[in-house]
């Protein structure tokens, strides 16, 4: 009888790519660590090396310290968690409308979220500048969380995640005399978790490592966001150092990383049912 | 109510109380003042701590609003759109002319010139002659200039002196004003350490690769980036051709120069190979002094003037202090730009932060000058040490003695070696020949200097030019077959 189990060394082959490729990925993340714990003058440009000669945990503290990590951290968390919980609902309210509500000008309507998709978001950067400024949506965290509560992206991903839900059981919960609300609400969101917990933790990390937008937003230290706070570090003309850089780097890493293990079997399948790569 | 229905009122109403809730202005009303800067978070203390509250107590009636931006140019555009800007916003003279033609700056004229409130004469002629020279754009003055920033040749006189007690036949003094390129190539040459494989384990010379190496050595064999009347980029004359062959023949026939790819701001510098050690000279700003310092505490090193080419000539760079055309409080923001310059303020400056002289002779020619109190790590507890260490008057000769012959003329009345290199296009000059060095010194380049050097210029013309276009002006009229 013929196995269908892959022979030896394919499976070899196969597992010394993946684990190469995760090495790869993880390269990055590890230098980081590595770094944030050595001393200055082992970070020479000539003689790189990974390991850390003694291992400098005082970088950590000086993080804090110089980039007043602990006052921007507020900023950052609040920011995230209200963009994700909003992000979540809105792009999913609008996703279920385009998916399963039909009304006029619903093709049109997915047609624009198509278009926008495909617009750079440099292309729409100042025009968004200047009306969030009119609206006063600058220097306060409206500036920060309103222009995220729904994205093309978002909408088109979590309209594909709803199409996936059945007519037949929208159907019978008309039938139980439910309405749109309480069908997006008791039907469709339970469907779609995995689709809304994927959503929910792209919007975190976004937001989490958004730059450009709060750099130009936020003008005053009440509103100013972790990597603006790492940015500043190399304020000037000369970089603090790369380990206390490091450190603070990967201190702003870690609620990332803590979010994707919470999340990530429903990420992976979210992303996986979903069909969408963004 | 259904839970479903009450669930997505509450969405909402989270959504409408975030939308609504009200906003504070930056600035608030009455004479409020906005102050912007950018650099480091310990630069607070000053800017912050003893300006903006040092200038409130002079002004009783005036409250100052301070902000520091990792990216402050940015901030001064996207607020320039929404038609609003800082009363005082620090300004890097590489801006300077395109901030004032695209109108964020307010002319400074009337207010020097008004006979109450104005700068005497004799407060004018404390900013050296260099920055005098370049401070009016299109017949205004827009800014009056904090500081100037110096570039010279940091040495390490570890390294000298171990050299000459191994080679008592061949010595070489330190660096000095009087060294020529002929000078500091033997030195350089000299002080260079390879391994029996050929692997350098100490270079005699180091430089990151920006625009300031190449606009200096460029000035020092009597050459000059633009033409007189701005209009045509002249990069490619024959002092940029030597001192791109300078660079090259140090990398390469001498093999002195191992050119780091780096960018200057990436802290991966050769500034790092410096202070361990592994460069012998290194060709570095003011700014770089007290940072090695701190970082290298046990390092024995000096500053020397630069050595001169065909001439005696010191890049220099400066930082202004300006006024939004949008701000409110104008006259305010003039008395506060008036007192930040002021000899106490400008000797603050130097006293805390030792990043550059100020822009001020009389505080370089003062004894302030001489030491320095520097700034600690946390003024409560001493025991962390400094952010900026201080300065000794035993360690001013190595360490600052070499700022102020860059504003002296020479006995010869030649003029004073700092230069500034203003045009409205700097920052795209800077950029371009940061980009040209990186490939131009790249291991396998075979490029020529005219090649590299005539790429950069032409693409700066054709910026000169775009511009005219956009102002209905027609293409500057160069010769055929050069780039000017």
């Amino acid at each position: 009888m013929r196995s269908d189990r892959p022979s030896l060394p394919w499976r070899v082959f196969a597992h010394a790519v993946v684990y190469a490729a995760a090495l790869a990925a993880a390269m990055p993340l590890l230098w980081m660590i590595m770094t944030s714990l050595k001393a200055d003058d082992e970070v020479a440009p000539d003689r790189l090396s990974l390991w850390p000669r003694a291992w400098q945990w005082s970088n950590y503290a000086e993080a804090i310290r110089a980039a007043n990590l602990d006052r921007f951290f507020m900023n950052s968390l609040v920011a995230a968690v209200l963009t994700t919980v909003l992000a979540g609902f809105y792009n999913a309210a609008a996703g279920f409308a385009l998916a399963k509500l039909r009304f006029r000008g619903r093709r049109t309507a997915i047609w624009l979220v198509l278009a926008a998709m495909m617009l750079p978001v440099q292309a729409s950067f100042i025009v968004a500048y200047i009306i969030a400024a009119r609206l006063g949506m600058v220097d306060n965290m409206q500036a920060l969380v309103v222009p995220f509560i729904a994205s093309a992206f978002g909408i088109f991903y979590m309209k594909q995640a709803v199409a996936a839900v059945p007519d037949s059981l929208l159907e019978a919960g008309r039938l139980d005399g439910m309405t749109d609300l309480d069908l997006f609400w008791h039907l469709v969101l339970p469907a779609i978790w995995p689709a809304t917990a994927a959503l929910g933790t792209l919007s975190f990390v976004n937001s989490w490592n958004s730059f450009l937008w709060p750099l130009v937003v936020a003008d005053s230290e009440s509103s100013k966001t972790l990597p603006i706070a790492i940015a500043e570090l190399a304020g000037g003309v000369y970089v603090q150092s790369w380990p206390v850089r490091m450190a603070a780097a990967t201190l702003i890493t870690l609620p990332l990383v803590i979010v994707f293990l919470l999340f990530q079997r429903a990420f992976v399948r979210g992303v996986t049912l979903s069909g969408v790569k963004e | 109510m259904r839970r479903s229905t009450a669930l997505i009122v509450g969405v909402f109403a989270l959504t409408a109380a975030l939308v609504l809730w009200p906003r504070d202005g930056l600035v608030g009303g009455g004479k409020t003042i906005w102050m912007t800067v950018w650099g480091m978070p310990f630069e607070d203390r000053l800017f912050r701590d003893e300006y903006a509250r040092g200038f409130e107590r002079e002004r009783p009636d005036v409250r100052v609003e301070y902000g520091r931006f990792a990216d402050v140019r940015l901030k001064y555009n996207a607020w320039h759109a929404q038609r609003r800007g800082p009363e005082v916003m620090r300004v890097e003279a590489t801006w300077y002319i395109d901030m004032a033609r695209r109108g964020l700056l307010e002319p400074l004229t009337p207010y020097l010139r008004d006979p109450q409130r104005g700068l005497s004469p004799e407060r004018f002629e404390k900013i050296p002659e260099h920055l005098r020279r370049i401070l009016e754009v299109d017949g205004e003055i827009y800014g009056l200039p904090q500081d100037t920033a110096v570039f010279g040749l940091l040495y390490n006189k570890d390294i000298f002196d171990a050299h000459n007690a191994a080679n008592p036949d061949r010595p070489i003094a330190y660096p000095s004003e009087r060294w020529t390129w002929d000078d500091f190539r033997r030195a350089a040459r000299e002080l260079t350490v390879r391994d029996a494989n050929g692997r350098l384990e100490r270079a005699g010379f180091g430089v990151a690769l920006w625009a300031w190496p190449f606009l200096t050595l460029q000035a020092q064999a009597g050459g000059a980036p633009w033409s007189p009347d701005g209009l045509t980029c002249t990069v490619d004359d024959e002092g940029g051709v030597a001192a791109l062959r300078l660079l090259r023949a140090m990398q390469r026939e001498d093999r002195s120069f191992d050119p780091l790819l780096a960018d200057y701001t990436s802290g991966m510098g050769p500034d790092i190979l410096f202070g361990l050690g592994r460069v012998a000279m290194l060709m570095d700003g003011s700014w770089r002094v007290a940072n090695i310092e701190n970082n290298y505490p046990n390092l024995r090193f000096a500053v020397a003037p630069l050595p001169k080419g065909t001439r005696r000539a010191v890049v220099t760079g400066s930082i202004f202090w300006c006024i939004s055309r949008h701000a409110k409080h104008k006259d305010e923001a003039w008395e506060m730009l008036r007192w930040l310059t002021d000899d106490p303020q400008a000797a603050r400056y130097w006293d805390t932060m030792r990043l550059a002289p100020p822009a001020n002779l009389a505080v370089i020619r003062g004894p302030g000058f001489r030491q320095t109190g520097g700034m600690l790590k946390d003024p409560a507890d001493p025991s962390k040490g400094f952010e900026v260490p201080p300065m000794s008057a035993d360690q001013f000769g190595d360490r600052a003695a070499w700022i102020e012959p860059t504003f002296v003329a020479g006995e010869d009345g030649s003029p004073a070696p700092g230069f500034l290199p203003m045009h409205e296009l700097q920052g795209d000059l800077f950029a371009e020949l940061a980009s040209m060095l990186v490939s131009y010194l790249s291991p396998g380049s075979t490029q020529s200097p005219e090649a590299a050097l005539r790429g950069v210029a032409e693409r700066m013309n054709e910026l000169v030019d775009r511009r005219r276009r956009a102002a209905g002006l027609p293409p500057v009229q160069r010769g055929e077959g050069l780039s000017r």
